[in-house]
């Protein structure tokens, strides 16, 4: 159903989802390389379960003033100078989440009965990222609960300090803080280029954030296609089995909108018609985070 | 089947392509095999995966069932529901 102009509460802190972004803007799950993909991969983000919270950055604009005769005539705002930096915080030590921002892996088979994780402290490459942040919307029109998903369409995670020890007890008494680093992406989270001309309108084509309200929590997953495909797989159950590529689940064909076959709601299998090596699919679908 | 085959829309597979205990679902990257069967990535595999793909296919192909002629019934043999 489409969704009209509103306004209402946002809160709560849901849902963070995290997936590396590829050169040419598509989100690409964990994958070690994002540039490197065998056709017939299935890519999906991370979960992170424990979120506490995320501050979002501050710009900074460049304003200029008119001043004469002992008087301010105008003022006007040339433009941002600055993106600055916001950030996370989350209330566990999550090994997945720090090693996929760090690039480093989780040696768990070096030492039988060790989790080795290191800071990688001469990291000069950080991981491009797609990030989607969810709270809940409390729709002041229709009274209803939605979901609003904040996402960075190209951003950098990094982690300036390390685990802490201390004596405190309490909720949350060692939470980690890390620093998100925006810049601008060319697509949006469901692989649809962003545009000056069409959709949200967006000047020179390339922005660092979109938020998308919607019925329940959004999640995706991205499949590059070997030329026989016919399927893959949701990350998680879709609440809607809608195919059709623009009506509750976005689903594209190289950044195209693409009607499906069909959207399993119960097994979570897309099913389209085969089309030819490395079309890059991308499915946008609401759900409850319910694992196949 | 193989323990590292898993079907789409089924069954899971019981290892990563490496061998290594499964991830948590959502497995975070697969490879499809065919269109019934997949394959758990590792985030970095300590095997040569083109090498296991084709081994899989190899494996499946080998098992592929022909398909079942339709039995055609005789027309004396064709029942009427309808009595």
């Amino acid at each position: 159903m489409a969704l009209s102009t509103s306004r209402g509460m946002a809160v709560g802190a849901y849902h963070l989802q995290v997936a590396k972004r590829n050169s040419s803007g598509y989100p690409v799950g964990q994958v070690a390389d994002p540039e490197t993909i065998s056709n017939g991969t299935t890519m999906q983000p991370y979960l992170v379960r424990s979120l506490v919270s995320i501050t979002p950055e501050e710009r900074t604009y460049t304003t200029a003033t008119n001043r004469g005769g002992m008087t301010v005539i105008s003022q006007t705002t040339l433009g941002v100078d600055s993106l600055g930096t916001g950030s996370l915080v989350l209330s566990e030590y999550d090994e997945t989440f720090l090693n996929f921002i760090r690039g480093t892996t989780l040696d768990t088979s070096t030492v039988d009965g060790f989790a080795m994780t290191a800071s990688n402290i001469d990291q000069r490459n950080f991981p491009r990222l797609f990030i989607i942040g969810t709270q809940k919307f409390t729709d002041s029109i229709d009274g209803s609960d939605y979901y609003l998903n904040h996402v960075y369409t190209n951003a950098q995670i990094f982690h300036p300090s390390w685990v802490g020890l201390s004596q405190e007890g309490g909720v949350n008494p060692n939470p980690l803080t890390f620093t998100i680093l925006p810049s601008k992406g060319t697509k949006n989270i469901d692989g649809r280029t962003l545009s000056a001309s069409s959709g949200m309108y967006v000047v020179g084509a390339s922005d660092t954030r979109v938020t998308i309200r919607s019925r329940y929590p959004l999640s995706f997953t991205s499949h590059k296609a070997a030329s026989a495909n016919t399927t893959y797989t949701l990350g998680y159950r879709p609440v809607y089995n809608t195919a059709t590529g623009t009506a509750d689940n976005s689903i594209t064909k190289n950044g195209s909108t693409f009607a499906v076959s069909s959207v399993n709601t119960s097994t979570a299998v897309v099913t389209f018609t085969s089309g030819s090596d490395a079309d890059f699919h991308v499915c946008v679908y609401q759900t409850e985070f319910v694992a196949v | 089947m193989d323990n590292r085959l898993g079907v789409i829309g089924g069954h899971p597979p019981q290892v990563t392509v490496s061998g290594y205990p499964l991830p948590a679902k959502p497995y975070p990257t697969t490879l499809t095999i065919d269109n019934t069967h997949y394959i758990v990535l590792d985030e970095r595999p300590t095997v040569d995966v083109d090498a296991v793909v084709l081994e899989l296919r190899e494996m499946l192909s080998a098992v592929d069932v022909p398909p079942v002629e339709p039995v055609v019934m005789e027309a004396d043999e064709v029942t009427d529901d309808t009595e």
